[in-house]
Order: C-alpha cells, then sequence, then structure tokens
C-alpha cells in the first residue's frame, strides 16, 4: 500500500540500525531509484532481507566524508533514525548545511529536543509524542463512553 | 555576566574558579555527581545543577531566560551541537561558545551561530608545538591567526638590560612588548619602567621572530 502511492525520491538516504529502519529502507529501496542505508555495523547491513534493493555504506555518520561517499549533495530525502537524540540532530543540520537536502526527517525520542529544529525545515517523528497521544486518546474516548454511559 | 556551563569534568573546578574572579554569575549543569558535590564544596555562590544538560526539564529547573553566555563542555561534539541549538532555539541565549574535539566540525558549529569555538585538540597541539618551539618562552593565548603569537618571556638574570629602563631593550622587528609582569603588580608597557629579575614580558610578535626575541630578552638564542 504503502509503495503504491507514495512519491517517489531520486536518492533516499536512511540512516539507523533497527528492524523498523531495515523493514523503512527495503520498503523505500523498492519505490526509489536510488536508496543507501548507512550504518558503521557491517554485520547489520549483511543481515539485511534479501528484497532490500538499494546500496549499503559501512561508516560513521557523524562524519562529513561518510554523507559525502555516500553522494548525499544528490539526495533528496534523507531519514536519520539512530537511538541517538543528539546523533540524529547534529547529523540532520549537517545534512542541511552541506548538502542542501531538501527532505530531512529524523527519529527523536525526547520529543522536547525539536526545539533545536526551530526553523531549519528538519521534521521530526517522535515515538515518545505518538505513544503519548494514543494513550492520551485512548483516555479521551474512555471519558467520553463514560459520559454516553451515564 | 550570567554564565551557563554544561559538563566539563576534569576542566569544570578550574574554569569556574577563573570565572568567579571576574564576578560572574555562574550556572553549572553537570550529570557527574561528584563533580557538582565538590563544585558545590568549593563555591556556595554558585548554582549548580546535578543532571543531564540534554534534558529539557532539567535546563527548565536551571531557570534560564536571562542567560548572556553559554560554553557546553561535553564529551562528543554532538552532544555539545545539540545542547547549543536547544540553548539558542528554546532558550534564546546570545552568545554561545563550545568544545568541539574534531576540527573539521568546527564550521559547522559556526553556521549554526555557536559563535566561539574551543577547538580541544587545536589548542593541546598548539601548547605542545609551542613548548617544543618557544621553550624558555610560554604562549599565553593562542590569536585568530596562526601568523601572530603572544608569548610571555620571562626576564632571567643573563638578561644585560637589568635595572635598567625598558626604552634600553631593543626588541627586534615584527614584535612589540605590551605588558610587564612584575611579582606584585602587571604594568603596560612604559618605556620608563625599569627592568628587573622576575619580571616577565607579554610580547606579540610574528612566530618567526622568537630567536631574535629570546635573544633580545635573556641573551641567547633558542635552538
Amino acid at each position: 500500500m504503502f509503495a503504491e502511492n507514495k512519491k517517489k525520491f531520486k536518492h533516499a538516504i536512511v540512516i539507523g540500525n533497527s528492524k523498523m529502519v531495515s523493514e523503512l529502507a527495503t520498503t523505500l529501496s523498492t519505490i526509489n531509484e536510488y536508496v543507501t542505508l548507512i550504518d558503521n555495523d557491517k554485520d547489520y547491513l549483511k543481515s539485511l532481507p534479501s528484497s532490500y534493493l538499494g546500496n549499503t555504506l559501512v561508516g560513521d555518520p557523524l562524519e562529513y566524508t561518510v554523507l559525502d561517499s555516500a553522494d548525499a549533495k544528490r539526495a533528496d530525502i534523507i531519514f536519520v533514525l539512530s537511538s541517538d537524540d543528539a546523533k540524529n540532530i547534529f547529523i540532520a543540520h549537517m545534512a542541511k548545511t552541506y548538502f542542501n537536502i531538501e527532505r530531512v526527517v529524523i527519529h527523536l525520542e525526547d520529543d522536547n529536543l525539536a526545539h533545536t529544529l526551530e526553523n531549519t525545515g528538519i521534521d521530526y517523528v517522535s515515538p515518545t509524542g505518538i505513544e503519548k497521544q494514543s494513550f492520551m486518546q485512548f483516555v479521551e474516548s474512555e471519558g467520553e463512553d463514560d459520559e454516553n454511559t451515564h | 555576566m550570567k554564565i551557563l556551563i554544561s559538563g566539563g569534568h576534569t576542566r569544570l573546578d578550574y574554569l569556574v574558579d577563573e570565572l568567579r574572579s571576574f564576578k560572574h554569575e555562574l550556572i553549572v549543569v553537570n550529570s557527574d555527581l561528584q563533580a557538582c558535590r565538590t563544585l558545590r564544596k568549593n563555591h556556595r555562590d554558585v548554582t549548580i545543577i546535578h543532571g543531564t544538560p540534554l534534558d529539557l526539564t532539567v535546563l527548565n529547573d536551571a531557570k534560564l531566560r536571562d542567560i548572556d553566555l553559554s560554553i557546553a563542555l561535553l564529551n562528543s561534539d554532538k552532544d555539545n551541537f545539540a545542547l547549543s541549538m536547544l540553548l539558542k532555539r528554546y532558550f534564546e541565549i546570545p552568545y554561545l561558545m563550545s568544545s568541539v574535539n574534531n576540527p573539521e566540525n568546527i564550521a559547522m558549529f559556526e553556521e549554526n551561530g555557536v559563535r566561539r569555538i574551543l577547538d580541544v585538540p587545536k589548542l593541546l597541539a598548539s601548547n605542545i608545538v609551542n613548548a617544543i618551539n618557544f621553550k624558555d618562552a610560554s604562549i599565553v593565548s593562542p590569536l585568530p591567526k596562526r601568523d601572530i603569537t603572544m608569548m610571555e618571556v620571562p626576564v632571567n638574570s643573563d638578561s644585560s638590560f637589568i635595572g635598567s629602563p625598558a626604552k634600553d631593550l631593543k626588541m627586534p622587528e615584527e614584535s612589540i612588548i605590551t605588558c610587564i609582569v612584575k611579582p606584585d603588580e602587571s604594568i603596560i608597557f612604559d618605556m620608563e619602567t625599569r627592568l628587573e629579575v622576575e619580571d616577565r614580558l607579554i610580547i606579540v610578535a610574528k612566530p618567526k621572530m622568537k630567536s631574535k626575541i629570546m635573544k633580545s630578552v635573556q641573551g641567547h638564542e633558542i635552538t
């Protein structure tokens, strides 16, 4: 479903080391011309599913030369999804400052750190925020149910 | 000036001493409990918050709204950068300084509004190189460009002008004495000040002049 409806990017870069990241990269690789997944764990990159059609690059994405090797200047979107918020913030700014990547999306565990991204054009996804919102919706709907009952 | 210092385990006590000697008001946020305890024992007049600086709830506890300057001394460049961006954009702190471990990251800090960079490896390397090159002299402060330096040269008993006014000391070209540090006071350079053993001269010069300066002040060239 994702593949059918979503916009195609010429060159997507994905950074991170988790099951969710490898699944995202795999999906992106089926709909985009060029996808590069970067991580400094060689074994993780080797363990990607066979359905992953993109490239891999072993290296520390905190380093300019690694992003440059991934051809970041040609990238039109980058997903920075490590579990380290400060690392994601740093790489995102590097992507904007040096490589002028149009869409930069990062993972933030602590959504309070979203203030670091104000007026930068960097987007973020916060599982904490999403979970909090979901639970609050649950609480609110419970409240509505109670009102309906009474 | 009201200054926030974040992190800085090994350098913290010294830095706080220095800044308090200039009467700055200090807030320290540090995740190292022992460092906080030591600091609290030595500096009753400093606000010390124990906690992770990259945690907004900790920073809110520190009441940072009217801070003039932030000095970020966390262990990694990424942490210092993220903290600086938080302090700039959320707390609107106007002046940001940060230590940077990787010189390749300096430009990114600067381009994102961190106005003064403490390039730790560069300072260390510069001090070591200067210690090797200058021997008896020491570098007081690295200046903005490598082509000029400020050095401190002691007047020793071999100097030929002991007891004479400073105007008798013939300095080489491309060097100038700015200050004479005496045991009990520092004097802005004055031609009539008499030079004595134990005085130290603060000299601004081109680095290439160091041998000639040493010869003029101490009577021998450095090798």
